[in-house]
């Protein structure tokens, strides 16, 4: 079943530049995809059309068979409300303890007086818990989100986005600022997430060993385009290395950064 | 299924203590205050008229009001200019990662602190007393506020320093001055400057101000048409005095632009 | 790589930095000339004014001590009720001001003007006109008083708004928040420490500004200190002016305990 459909999406930014040409894309239910590419090839851009945080200069995309690109007000939140996000930076409200900020998760789906008066009922409030204990951040429940380690807080980001039972999750960069054990704890917990639940998840990634590992689909993106669609196995080195083009290329592992700067070198001069 | 509370109880305490005393605050100040809300609201209906006159305009006196004018804005970029310089040198000698001598730091901010505490208007009355009138009396009072001011803003950001700045350029053996012109004033003439724009427009509404207590300026004018019950005179003054404001904020932006 | 391009913006820029310090200069000596005051006479004359300052206003004269007490606590409800006012009325127009919070332009920039007309009339100017359309009273006092800290008061915060809309609401959107959810659950708790902080520095403001108002008959010490100077009682007023400084200085330290303790 499809549940995301990107149709000839282009994106211009007021700046001049051309993030996204003429995309597109077909995403169906159960897919563990991850989006990979060069620095400003439009991987961010790509992800946030799908939820319209950002609007797409020309072109369509479908969620649940529905046009979100045209929704608005009430309808676009009820749209949003069935896709969890999780970022880079984390983006939990700091002051506010974690309990609370897994509760964010329901804002599209409770009145304002509820979530104004902290009226949620008990069964969310457990449903929250739950989802604290099952990525062990039981004991954390109130502390203030600002005194948890990157790691703690992005797990708390996923019970953020789980809060609101999505259809999808989105996931820009969730790994960029932690450490690799961190790393490795929040890409496992997405994807046991993503198949106990039956879920869909997009993820926006740098590092190609991480995408390899975990994926069940990769996408490639350089300058705008898709210029690899398919397996981890079908991801070859001579794919990868046109896919990065004269970049170094990330990998979390840097057992061999020799190497690296060899084949960077070897590019370089050809 | 037990109660899960959003916040914890201590903490929930903690919330409404705070607020309570808040709104406590606020009541008890209010109903002490005896505001006389009466009087003011049948004032309030009675401006209507008074306003009214204020729509017309007199612009029979511009020679002398633009001279008051530039009476106003030279005894502010003055008292300035002197005050900048006489604080840059207190500052280097009070911030405490600098300073000569420790009991020089602490002695310099505690008197900077009074000398803040002290409004500018209370300061022109001050050395208007001591010195008279005129020009020069004027220059001095500003100083006081302004060296106030100035002094522990660059205090503030000579103490934001790195410590391994100043211990790089104290472990070559420079001397005071030098760590001061290699060291600091790199490091600080960036934030010295917005300083210094904050205080030009500082300097102006308070040489205004200056004026309507009797320092001579635009301000003296001001007082002297409202003493005169001249409507249209007074409105003139008055958008003089917004125009002036107005085109310093934005003279000001620019500059700051360009350096 | 631009070389050429960027080595003639960089010449361009320093050729524009070269001619507003000169501008700046000239219009620096043009203050000194015009006013035929040489830069080094202030300097030179200090000493003489801490020489007369001293005869004249020491030592100072506490004798009417007792009925400075109602002047000093006047002076400081008008701060706090004042402060208070401001801080909620510029909450509000910060809102509205705000790019990232408030969509209708012609809203923004109607509070802009009225914001900005505020701001840059001297305090001292506002409080004569009021005085002089509504008369002399604790009221006018009050106003006049808000409307010293409102201008930047307001300024600030809406500066503050959109910083914070722009960067933390992103996670909120993607929920599927409302507006009014967006602005209860992200930017009031993340607008919170800068609101508390802005609030106490105007609360500083407004005892200072407290004081002088009544110079112009708003009430509070300032009349009394300008009185007792008019009438040459410069040791009275010394007393005053001490009375001033406590208060001052106390109000800094207990506010900075204050916020040490809340944030």
């Amino acid at each position: 079943m499809t549940l995301v459909e990107i149709k000839n999406v282009s994106k211009e930014y007021k700046t001049g530049q051309k993030a996204l040409n003429d995309i597109s894309l077909s995403i169906n239910k159960g897919e563990f995809v991850v989006v990979i590419g060069p620095s400003g090839a439009g991987k961010s851009t790509l992800i946030r059309v799908i939820n319209q945080l950002v609007s797409p200069s020309s072109g369509a995309v479908l969620f649940q068979q529905q046009n979100i690109t045209t929704a608005k007000g009430k309808k676009l939140r009820k749209l949003r409300s069935h896709i969890g996000m999780i970022f880079q930076h984390y983006n939990l409200v700091e002051r506010t303890n974690v309990l609370k900020n897994v509760l964010h998760g329901k804002l599209g789906q409770v009145s304002f007086f509820t979530s104004a008066f902290g009226r949620y009922t008990q069964e969310d409030r457990q449903i929250a818990m739950e989802l604290l204990a099952q990525v062990g951040l039981l004991d954390q429940a109130y502390k203030r989100a600002d005194e948890l380690s990157g790691g703690q807080m992005q797990r708390v980001g996923i019970c953020r986005a789980l809060m609101q039972n999505p259809a999808l999750i989105l996931a820009d960069e969730p790994i960029a600022s932690l450490d690799p054990k961190s790393s490795e704890i929040v890409m496992t917990q997405l994807k046991e997430i993503t198949e106990s639940r039956n879920m869909t998840t997009i993820v926006n990634l740098h590092q190609v060993d991480i995408a390899k590992k975990y994926a069940t689909r990769i996408i490639g993106v350089k300058k705008g385009e898709i210029v690899f669609d398919g397996t981890p196995v079908e991801l070859t080195e001579e794919k990868i290395e046109q896919l990065y083009n004269n970049e170094a290329i990330p990998a979390i592992n840097m057992e061999n950064p020799t190497m690296i700067l060899a084949q960077q070198e070897e590019h370089a001069y050809g | 299924m037990n109660r899960i509370p959003l916040v914890k109880p201590k903490d929930k305490i903690r919330n409404l203590v705070i607020w309570i005393v808040a709104i406590l605050l606020f009541g008890i100040s209010a109903s002490l205050l005896d505001l006389d809300m009466g009087t003011f609201l049948s004032r309030l209906g009675q401006s209507g008229e008074v306003i009214r006159h204020f729509l017309t305009l007199d612009i029979s006196d511009i020679g002398t009001i633009l001279s008051e004018l530039e009476l106003s804005l030279s005894m502010a970029v003055a008292s300035l200019i002197l005050g900048a310089i006489l604080s840059f040198t207190v500052a280097c000698l009070g911030a405490d990662n600098i300073a000569p001598a420790h009991f020089l730091s602490v002695g310099i901010k505690a008197v900077i602190s009074i000398i803040r505490a002290i409004p500018a208007l209370v300061w022109i009355l001050m050395i208007v007393a001591s010195l008279g009138f005129g020009p020069l009396s004027g220059v001095i009072g500003m100083m006081f506020p302004t060296v106030g001011y100035l002094t522990k803003s660059f205090i503030s950001s000579i103490e934001e320093i790195p410590v391994q700045v100043i211990e790089t350029m104290r472990s070559t053996g420079a001397n005071w001055f030098q760590l001061i012109q290699e060291g600091i004033l790199p490091n600080v003439s960036k934030s010295f400057l917005n300083w210094l724009a904050i205080r030009v427009e500082g300097n102006v509404a308070e040489s205004i101000s200056l004026g309507m207590v009797g320092a001579g300026g635009i301000g003296t004018l001001l007082t002297r048409a409202i003493g005169g019950y001249q409507y249209g005179k007074i409105t003139f003054i008055f958008l003089v005095i917004f125009g002036t404001m107005f085109t310093i904020e934005m003279l000001v932006t620019r500059v700051k632009r360009a350096i | 790589m631009d070389n050429l391009g960027s080595i003639a913006l960089a010449h361009q820029k320093s050729l524009k930095k070269r001619v507003t310090v000169a501008l700046l200069s000239v219009i620096g000596i043009y203050s000194f000339v015009y006013l035929q005051v040489d830069p080094i006479t202030p300097l030179l004359t200090l000493p003489n004014v801490f020489l007369f300052f001293g005869e004249i206003f020491f030592p100072p004269n506490f004798n009417g001590f007792s009925s400075y007490i109602a002047l000093i606590v006047q002076t400081l409800l008008f701060a706090v009720v004042g402060t208070y006012i401001s801080a909620v009325l510029s909450f509000v127009f910060g809102l509205l001001m705000a790019e990232s919070i408030n969509p209708i332009a012609p809203l923004r920039i109607a509070v802009r003007f009225i914001v900005s007309f505020i701001r840059n009339i001297p305090i001292l100017v506002w409080a004569s006109l009021l005085v002089y359309i509504f008369g002399i009273g604790n009221m006018v006092g009050l106003i006049a008083l808000i409307l010293a800290t409102f201008g930047f008061l307001t300024r600030s915060y809406a500066e503050e708004m959109n910083n914070i809309a722009d960067s933390k609401l992103e996670a909120l959107k993607a929920t599927g928040a409302t507006p009014a959810q967006l602005l209860v659950h992200g930017i009031i708790p993340a607008f919170f420490p800068s609101w508390i902080n802005w609030t106490f520095f105007s609360f500083e403001i407004n005892i200072r500004a407290s004081s002088i108002l009544g110079m112009v008959g708003a009430g509070g010490i300032g009349i009394m200190i300008q009185t007792n100077i008019r009438l040459f009682k410069y040791q009275e007023a010394m007393a005053l002016i001490i009375i001033l400084v406590i208060l001052v200085l106390l109000t800094e330290f207990c506010v900075n305990k204050l916020r040490k303790w809340i944030l």
